[in-house]
């Protein structure tokens, strides 16, 4: 798998940009759902989505292959998710259309809301998480990354990541003991 | 207080210890009670989260990620438009620039009404090497000696006025646009420039050729006559 996308990346850097759209189709929806649990926002995750790729398109001819093109795409959709995280702090306002996608996008069905129960509280308690907490516990459980390469994500050791993952199991853990008391 | 074996809860759930390491953790596991119930609680969690709905990405993400897609067509356009690549933008600017410049050498060098060529000579010893000044300044000096010549022999023919009058309202007119061309430094041929202007003018002024006032214009040609050495000797 690896080596094929080595192929593609070489006919990319000489000239193929065609070639970029079988990336495309291999991680665009990773992509989408990495930045969806960042921004809890299905309209923007389309663009930010958009944006990591134009990104990568445009900077693919730095890539190396020192690292794995996997962490090297998904540290691209990172640093895109915290940008845009940045500028939302700034704004500080809650845009009710976009809620009302997420429902009919989660569920397919609008009337059908899957955030109840102890997946209510679970998603209650991924948003108490930092982000690079909650990127950590996403990518590794998610997206089967290992700690290595989610440093390499990250942009941190191996220790970093593993006291950012117990942290935000310790957070979870928490939201959820008090779900079972109250139930 | 925390154990210190807390640190391992992670890697082994993550099943990142190394088989050693793994039953080490494991033997602690069951010595340590606050270990031990923190793993099952965060086994409680991972259980939660593998349950948790996973977002549905819309099918239209992939094409509106492509090249030549959606939201990503200008990289096509910008594949097409080869002149929005800095290279070649560059190059047409090169050539834009050299070709503005060859045109500008080839409209400077064009020679104009006086001979001399070029509307504006910046450079003084561009313009005292120049051709057309050091015929400019034969002409001048042909001119006195010829009056001076006549001088001599005392006698003017009227066909040989009139042919003066002609070469003086030449040599003026000739004189004038020498007179525009001088660099602004070049004080003292300026000056020169401007007196034969003025000589050649009060000359043509008069009536008809007063032979008393070529007296008067030898005398101002010689004592300018070293000026016009220095300058002989200069641009030869």
């Amino acid at each position: 798998m690896n080596h094929e996308i080595e192929k593609w990346i070489k006919k990319i850097q000489s000239g193929n940009p065609e070639y970029f759209n079988k990336i495309v189709e291999r991680y665009a929806k990773l992509i989408f759902s990495l930045l969806y649990e960042m921004t809890n926002n299905y309209e923007d995750t389309k663009d930010l989505t958009q944006e990591t790729f134009l990104k990568a398109f445009k900077n693919i001819g730095t890539y190396e292959g020192k690292s794995k093109f996997d962490t090297w795409l998904y540290r691209i959709a990172y640093n895109v998710g915290i940008d845009y995280w940045r500028r939302q702090r700034k704004r500080r306002f809650v845009d009710i259309d976009s809620i009302r996608k997420i429902d009919q996008a989660y569920s397919g069905r609008s009337n059908n809301n899957l955030y109840t129960g102890l997946n209510e509280v679970l998603q209650k308690g991924l948003q108490q998480l930092t982000q690079r907490q909650r990127a950590a516990v996403v990518l590794s459980y998610f997206h089967g990354f290992t700690i290595k390469e989610i440093g390499s994500v990250l942009g941190c050791s191996e220790a970093t990541v593993r006291v950012h993952i117990f942290r935000a199991f310790n957070k979870l853990r928490k939201e959820l003991k008090g779900f079972k008391k109250g139930e | 207080m925390a154990c210190k074996e807390e640190k391992y809860i992670v890697l082994y759930m993550l099943r990142e210890l190394g088989i050693r390491e793994r039953i080490t953790f494991k033997n602690h596991l069951r010595k340590c009670r606050e270990c031990s119930e923190i793993l099952n609680d965060f086994k409680a969690v991972e259980e939660a989260l593998e349950k948790r709905p996973r977002i549905d990405p819309p099918d239209s993400i992939v094409e509106d990620c492509k090249v030549g897609g959606r939201r990503l067509s200008y990289i096509r356009e910008r594949k097409v438009s080869f002149i929005y690549k800095p290279a070649w933008a560059f190059v047409l600017l090169m050539i834009v620039f050299a070709g503005g410049f060859l045109l500008g050498r080839f409209e400077f060098n064009r020679p104009d009404k006086t001979g001399m060529r070029g509307r504006v000579v910046y450079d003084s010893n561009d313009f005292l090497r120049n051709k057309a000044f050091r015929d400019y300044l034969l002409s001048v000096e042909a001119f006195f000696l010829n009056m001076v010549n006549m001088d001599n022999l005392e006698m003017k023919q009227e066909e040989d006025e009139k042919t003066d009058i002609r070469i003086m309202e030449e040599v003026l007119s000739r004189t004038r646009r020498i007179k525009e061309l001088i660099p602004e430094h070049e004080r003292e041929i300026y000056r020169l420039v401007v007196d034969i202007e003025m000589l050649m003018e009060d000359a043509l002024n008069s009536t008809e050729l007063d032979m008393a006032y070529v007296p008067k214009m030898i005398d101002e040609y010689i004592k300018r006559r070293g000026i016009l050495t220095k300058i002989y000797n200069y641009i030869s």
